[in-house]
């Protein structure tokens, strides 16, 4: 009898000993977020092209995670680990132990082997166009998968461990698998009840079954809920976040000190790591006179680079380096392609320079109308073009044709809709326009996207940024010798070959390296990241770094957590 | 007033066969009529017409749906997706005369397949969920606003010079004048965002679900509607108004106008039931043929106050050269308009003998 009641008055002493030394996080709540999507339809196959934003990594989940502040390093997910084989011809992934599906049944290496049969098998299904360089797919234990590359493929680690794992017993029997709209989904990711949907909203609960802890062993997420709102258009997201009724959004805002910081500096935040893609401007090189590299460099010295990123981006931004690679690829930058661009004097605002420069290309003023002209004697007129209503580039290709004109150019900005602008810069249509970049892990997607000139059709559409239509044998032979090697001094290497390629032969003048959109409140949750603890992107549209926030955010009082 | 009502209802009983026999002399002369046979051909080969530049028009606008697709992603889709796209969308990669008669069946069968922009859901779903919105309240803001209007037009063409005529309808019509979303969000920003009394986005508060049952839910449909139906009624009722009005003073010069008021009608009877029911004609017209407009939706307000819709679901359409949302979208349209001016030569045959 003594005993026993002396063992759990022990045990009641421990108990209370130990929930006053773990701090526990306040657990509940609903977060409301609105990182652009707009369109409604219950759609959560993460197969479709464009299925419902938290389909990707808060319903399913991938093996890898990459954070995009990590500078490329892989977080392990679903797998706990990766190696490639001694011969590169195939990667081994270890599949994490004791993860759960939504529904209780057990991860294992079946669900993975089945989501890349899946790839392999049905077509349609492969929006990663994984079939590109993987053959087949062994499971070597509960826990292995062996996949088996066609040839030596060094990012295809990057690309297997990125796609969403989805459960072969609840996958199996799909009839058509493009056709498949996936209301019931089960995942196993921190987010996978859908609690409510309708035209306007919809809200996603927890997982029960969450296989993530911290580091006291509760279960994450701290939340329980995740609500999309959908607005039409930004600037009514703008007011309902300004007005506190959103706690995570991934907008541009306009001049968002006054805006919205000032509104209430204690609980709004923000912060643009740029550590976006850089915005570039492209000049189609199979017309005269952007032809000649000498016209693209006077281009790219009579931009005032300063005014557009301080008056078109906010002062969001600053001007990019001469070889386009943001803050996030700083341990990239060539020191031998920077050094060519200072001598050379490119992508410097100088527009005495841009007019020497000209002028000695034979770009003169023959006629005496104030306009130069081109060796034939044509007035060198061209129209810039920006996505009409994309206030922030348009106030930028304003300023930029401005500086056109100041060194002698009759340069005119021209604003069509989106589908139309797409289409010229891919249909060579166009003269001069600005445009996005691709981010990466390493700078290798930015430099492929530029220049491969496989990616040219053989119907003349240029994919991917190659608006510029500037190729070469040696981008060509660079490009793959990177996908052949593991090796980082040999990646490294390469790149620099890029740079200087980049340098040389102007194929895009670099802008600014594109701000990343991300504002939060904490009026009902704390732990977004900040400036300061910059621990993942903050911008919820940016999928890797939300499955990190949304397992690390927590409501702050009984309110918040009640609702 | 006794006497008055006494009149009416002492007459009811004579009137009633009557009226009742001259309606269906009118439904027997609109079947009988040559001048409606001829219309209904002329309403097929229209629609024909219309449905076939429903499909050739939108494919004339530069940029495809899948290479747009790319471009929403921004180089976050690798291009060698391309393929496994095509495969999804086989339906709008098919010869153009392949695709325009898979698109006759569609209008046939309704069933117009997966959307482009939300696909593989389809477009039945897409347009569905934001056709509600758009019906109530474009239903609810145009009958008011036409009420309303009407109702101050015969008001002052009655008492011409009078207050209404003089003050109400010049504000009327300046405001009618103002381009709309101007006067939209001047509404949003003083009353939503300054003052705070209504909500700026939403038809309802997003945090209750959607329940037609629940009283909480319905009066936030309300709370939500009020912003948005006030700055359209403010801005649609001058034109009403207007019109109304002309069409009254045109009236009111009538011998019979004059003859009723030898009769010592009172004032009241000959205002709505001698004038206004002769004025309103042209106006119920043109209310009508309104109404097609009214499906390809109120774009500005749902811009403006984020209210769910077919406006806003119809430019996501477009900026994605969604061609089955475009053309579902466009079909409703098209039959909207179509029956909306058959019910109104139907109308002109009925009331205009000299139409049969």
């Amino acid at each position: 009898m003594n005993k026993i009641r002396l063992l759990s008055a022990f045990a009641v002493l421990l108990l209370a000993v130990g929930l006053a030394g773990a701090q526990m996080t306040p657990r509940g709540g609903t977060v409301v977020v609105s990182d652009g999507e707009q369109l409604v339809g219950k759609n959560f196959n993460p197969f479709s092209p464009d299925p419902l934003n938290f389909t990707d990594r808060f319903i399913y989940e991938p093996m890898l995670i990459f954070n995009p502040v990590d500078g490329g390093v892989a977080t392990p997910w679903l797998a706990t680990g990766y190696e490639y084989a001694e011969d590169l011809q195939s990667v081994t992934f270890n599949i994490r132990e004791g993860v759960m599906w939504s529904d209780g049944e057990m991860l294992d290496s079946g669900d993975v082997a089945f989501t890349f049969n899946l790839f392999l098998t049905v077509p349609a299904t492969d929006i990663a166009a994984i079939r590109d360089f993987l053959e087949s797919v062994e499971v070597i234990d509960d826990s292995t998968v062996q996949f088996n590359l066609n040839r030596v493929y060094t990012l295809a680690h990057e690309l297997i461990g990125s796609q969403m794992i989805v459960p072969e017993h609840n996958w199996a029997d799909v009839e058509d698998y493009a056709l498949f709209t996936n209301s019931e989904p089960v995942g196993t990711g921190a987010m996978t009840t859908v609690a409510d949907f309708n035209e306007q909203s919809y809200t996603l609960c927890r997982n029960e079954n969450y296989w993530r802890m911290d580091e006291s062993g509760a279960q994450l997420p701290y939340v329980d809920c995740i609500r999309q709102v959908l607005f039409q258009g930004n600037d009514p997201a703008n007011l309902a976040l300004i007005n506190g009724e959103l706690d995570w959004v991934g907008n541009f805002v306009p001049d968002i000190e006054q805006t919205f910081i000032a509104q209430n500096p204690d609980k709004h935040g923000y912060y643009f790591w740029p550590g976006g893609a850089t915005v570039q401007l492209y000049s189609n090189t199979s017309k005269e006179p952007f032809s000649d590299v000498n016209f693209r460099r006077a281009l790219s010295m009579a931009i005032d680079y300063e005014a557009v990123t301080s008056i078109g981006m906010y002062g969001y931004t600053s001007p990019a380096n001469a070889v386009g690679l943001g803050p996030r690829y700083d341990s990239w930058v060539s020191a031998d392609a920077t050094a060519y661009a200072d001598s050379t004097g490119q992508t410097r605002y100088n527009p005495d320079g841009a007019m020497a420069l000209l002028d000695e290309s034979g770009y003169v003023d023959s006629d005496g109308d104030g306009i130069r002209n081109l060796p034939g004697g044509d007035n060198i007129d061209f129209k810039v073009q920006v996505v009409n209503g994309w206030t922030d580039w348009v106030t930028s290709v304003q300023i930029m044709s401005q500086n056109f004109q100041d060194v002698g150019l009759s340069a005119t900005v021209e604003t069509p809709d989106f589908g139309a602008w797409f289409s010229a810069l891919q249909n060579a249509t166009y003269e001069v326009s600005i445009g996005w970049g691709t981010a990466g892990n390493t700078p290798y997607n930015y430099f492929r996207n530029l220049l491969l000139s496989e990616l040219i059709s053989d119907e003349g559409v240029a994919n991917a940024e190659t608006w510029s239509r500037w190729t070469s044998d040696e981008a060509d032979a660079l490009l793959s010798a990177f996908t052949e090697t593991a090796d980082a001094a040999q990646h490294m290497d390469i790149v620099n070959q890029l740079q200087m390629l980049y340098v040389e032969n102007m194929p895009a003048i670099p802008l600014f390296p594109g701000p990343t959109w991300y504002e939060y409140t904490t009026y009902r949750f704390t732990g977004f990241p900040t400036e300061d603890n910059y621990y993942a992107q903050g911008s919820p549209w940016e999928r890797n770094s939300a499955a990190i926030v949304i397992s690390t955010i927590h409501c702050i009082d009984d309110m918040a957590c009640g609702q | 007033m006794t006497t008055a009502v006494g009149k009416r209802a002492a007459r009811k009983p004579d009137d009633d066969p009557g009226m009742l026999t001259k309606l269906l002399d009118g439904v027997y002369a609109i079947f009988k009529s040559r001048f409606l046979r001829r219309r209904f051909v002329f309403y097929l080969v229209a629609a024909f017409a219309a449905v076939t530049l429903n499909f050739i028009i939108p494919r004339l606008m530069p940029g495809d749906p899948v290479q747009l697709l790319f471009a929403r992603f921004q180089g976050k889709l690798d291009p060698r997706a391309f393929e496994a796209i095509k495969e999804q969308f086989g339906f709008v990669q098919g010869p153009l005369f392949e695709q325009y008669l898979l698109y006759l069946r569609s209008i046939v069968t309704l069933d117009f397949g997966p959307s482009i922009m939300g696909f593989p859901v389809p477009v039945a779903q897409v347009i569905g969920s934001s056709l509600r919105w758009t019906l109530i309240l474009a239903g609810i803001s145009s009958v008011m606003s036409f009420l309303i209007g009407a109702l101050l037009g015969v008001l002052a063409a009655w008492r011409r010079g009078g207050r209404i005529d003089t003050i109400l309808l010049p504000i009327a019509s300046v405001f009618g004048a103002f381009p709309y979303f101007f006067i939209a969000l001047i509404a949003v920003y003083v009353l939503g965002f300054q003052l705070d009394v209504f909500p700026t986005s939403h038809a309802y508060n997003t945090a209750i679900r959607q329940d037609w049952a629940s009283t909480e839910f319905l009066w936030s449909v309300v709370y939500h509607m009020i912003l948005p139906l006030f700055t359209i009624v403010v801005t649609a009722t001058g034109g009403w108004m207007l019109g109304m009005r002309n069409n009254m003073i045109g009236v009111l010069s009538q011998d019979y106008i004059v003859m009723a008021e030898a009769k010592g009608l009172s004032d009241r009877r000959i205002m709505l039931l001698y004038a206004a029911r002769n004025a309103i004609l042209p106006s119920l017209t043109a209310f009508g043929m309104s109404f097609g407009f009214v499906i390809a939706g109120l774009l500005l307000t749902e811009i403006v106050f984020s209210y769910p819709g077919m406006g806003y679901t119809f430019l996501l359409a477009v900026n994605a050269r969604d061609y089955p949302v475009m053309q579902g979208i466009y079909l409703m349209i098209t039959v909207t308009v179509l029956v909306a001016n058959f019910i109104a030569d139907m109308s002109y045959v009925l009331l205009d003998p000299r139409a049969r």
